[in-house]
């Protein structure tokens, strides 16, 4: 019987990975802005989700719950003796190689996004690359939705400033 | 007019930016691995947590004591409001045993570094992902004489210093003077570090960079007076001045160079407590805090000095306000 649970939870773990592991791992390290720990957070989130999946009874969404814990174990890690305090920026030098072609404007993008204070790159994160509704994003974050909304337009026109006649859409 | 990124355009910018950056293809069985050397590990903790649980309830038991009635006084020397003790943080602290483990044992492990550094260190939450209790100790100089005090403090215009000490000989005297960090200032990260539970950075911050944002007095008259004299900086003020025990009254009085003053005496024996003011700086003090991950604006600006002195048997009112105001 337990073994059978066990395969049912590792089958479970294996179609969220299949669903989650890139944009986490792409999540991870525009929050954490380092490599190799956005790697061990993303090991963590999947630890987490694993030994947590049975209590999942769908109170949100299955998406706002795995952002819940990405944002939480991201925080964590932020947090950490070898993070904390420790003013990471990122440039575009240190972005991986990318395997597709890429132009100057998502580069520019994604090193201005890495730029914004944490609290803004979060909302950003989870509304523009997660597409998660305010509503989610508030659940996800222990935060009130006029918080969001207020995060999300800071974070808009900090980029604004950043981005060269380009903007986000609101 | 600007063009207009959609949350698609955004999210493929970022998959095609950072495509190089792929997820380990062991990642299930990393997982499940981790998870199965966990659970070995979870099975011998039963047995310390006992242990953990008695010392908590004995601590809440002795913190319980606390009680009397508090009373919150505005700078205009009126009562606003009483207050209940459970409803102060300190005293919370004190009940909350754990808490007050951990503040004792931080400022033990604080006061273990050399007076130059910067020092945070913090219990981290695991539940809540959040720190738990941190603490920090600030960059600190020491002086042994009012004089040498002096001679340093006449620098720095921000920080009101005695305008007049008692001339009685002194069995003791220590100065602290804390500094911070100024705007334009560096500072250099010694250690990111992990003592048992305790995590902590250290940092160094450039003297010629440092800023007084806090002093500290404690001086013993050899006739048996003492006095506790302390000034530091606020980013903002509150209308409410301090928190009076019951038998604690607070009168409104006038001091030159300082907004507001009140004189705390017993109400009983009319002995003098302390003097408490503050004022609005000419120009705020811009420091940089070193941990600013969290803080969108990265330098604070302390705009607001509470100068206090508290005195121990001494019953005059005119030898604080000289302290405070000269003759």
């Amino acid at each position: 019987m337990s073994e059978i649970a066990d395969f049912d939870r590792e089958q479970k773990l294996e179609q969220l990975v299949d669903r989650y592991q890139t944009p986490l791992l792409h999540m991870c390290y525009l929050y954490l802005c380092d490599k190799s720990l956005a790697e061990d957070a993303l090991q963590e989130i999947f630890l987490k989700i694993y030994r947590n999946m049975d209590r999942f009874r769908g109170e949100c969404s299955e998406k706002t719950w795995v952002m819940k814990i990405t944002v939480n174990t991201c925080y964590s890690m932020n947090h950490s003796g070898w993070s904390r305090f420790f003013n990471r920026h990122v440039t575009p030098e240190m972005i991986p190689d990318e395997a597709v072609q890429t132009d100057e404007e998502d580069r520019q993008l994604v090193t201005a996004v890495a730029g914004l204070p944490l609290k803004l790159r979060e909302v950003i994160l989870l509304y523009y690359f997660q597409n998660l509704k305010v509503n989610e994003i508030a659940d996800a974050l222990g935060i009130t939705q006029s918080s969001v909304s207020g995060r999300l337009k800071r974070g808009r026109d900090r980029l604004k400033m950043m981005l060269e006649g380009r903007e986000l859409d609101e | 007019m600007n063009k207009k990124i959609t949350a698609a355009e955004f999210h493929d910018a970022v998959e095609r930016e950072l495509s190089g950056l792929k997820p380990d293809s062991g990642l299930i069985q990393q997982v499940i691995a981790a998870d199965r050397e966990a659970m070995k590990a979870r099975k011998i903790l039963p047995a310390g947590m006992g242990v953990a649980f008695a010392v908590l309830i004995i601590l809440a038991t002795v913190a319980y004591a606390i009680t009397g009635l508090y009373s919150v006084a505005t700078w205009q020397g009126e009562i606003s409001r009483t207050v209940d003790p459970t409803e102060i943080p300190y005293i919370q602290y004190e009940k909350d045993g754990e808490t007050a483990e951990q503040e004792r044992r931080l400022s033990g492990f604080l006061s273990s570094f050399p007076c130059e550094e910067t020092v945070y260190a913090w219990f981290d939450n695991e539940e809540h992902n959040d720190i738990q209790f941190g603490d920090i100790k600030r960059r600190e100089k020491r002086f042994e004489t009012h004089d040498a005090f002096i001679r340093y403090m006449s620098g720095f215009r921000h920080l009101t210093i005695p305008a007049w000490m008692p001339e009685q000989k002194t069995d003791y005297y220590l100065a602290q003077v804390h500094m911070e960090c100024e705007a334009s200032g560096k500072y250099d990260l010694l250690e990111e570090g992990v003592q048992g539970d305790i995590r902590f950075n250290r940092f160094l911050i450039d003297e010629s960079a440092a800023v007084p944002t806090e002093y500290s007095i404690v001086v013993t008259m050899e006739n048996g007076g003492s006095y506790m004299i302390d000034s530091m900086l606020f980013a903002g003020t509150s209308d409410e001045a301090i928190l009076l025990r019951e038998e604690e009254t607070a009168e409104r009085i006038t001091i030159d160079g300082m907004d507001d003053a009140l004189l705390v005496r017993n109400r009983d024996t009319a002995d003098l407590l302390g003097l408490i003011m503050r004022r609005k700086l000419d120009e705020p003090v811009c420091i940089k805090h070193p941990h600013n991950e969290y803080v969108d604006e990265e330098e604070i600006r302390y705009t607001y000095e509470q100068y206090r002195i508290w005195a121990f048997n001494a019953r005059d009112p005119e030898t604080l306000i000289k302290m405070a105001a000269g003759e």
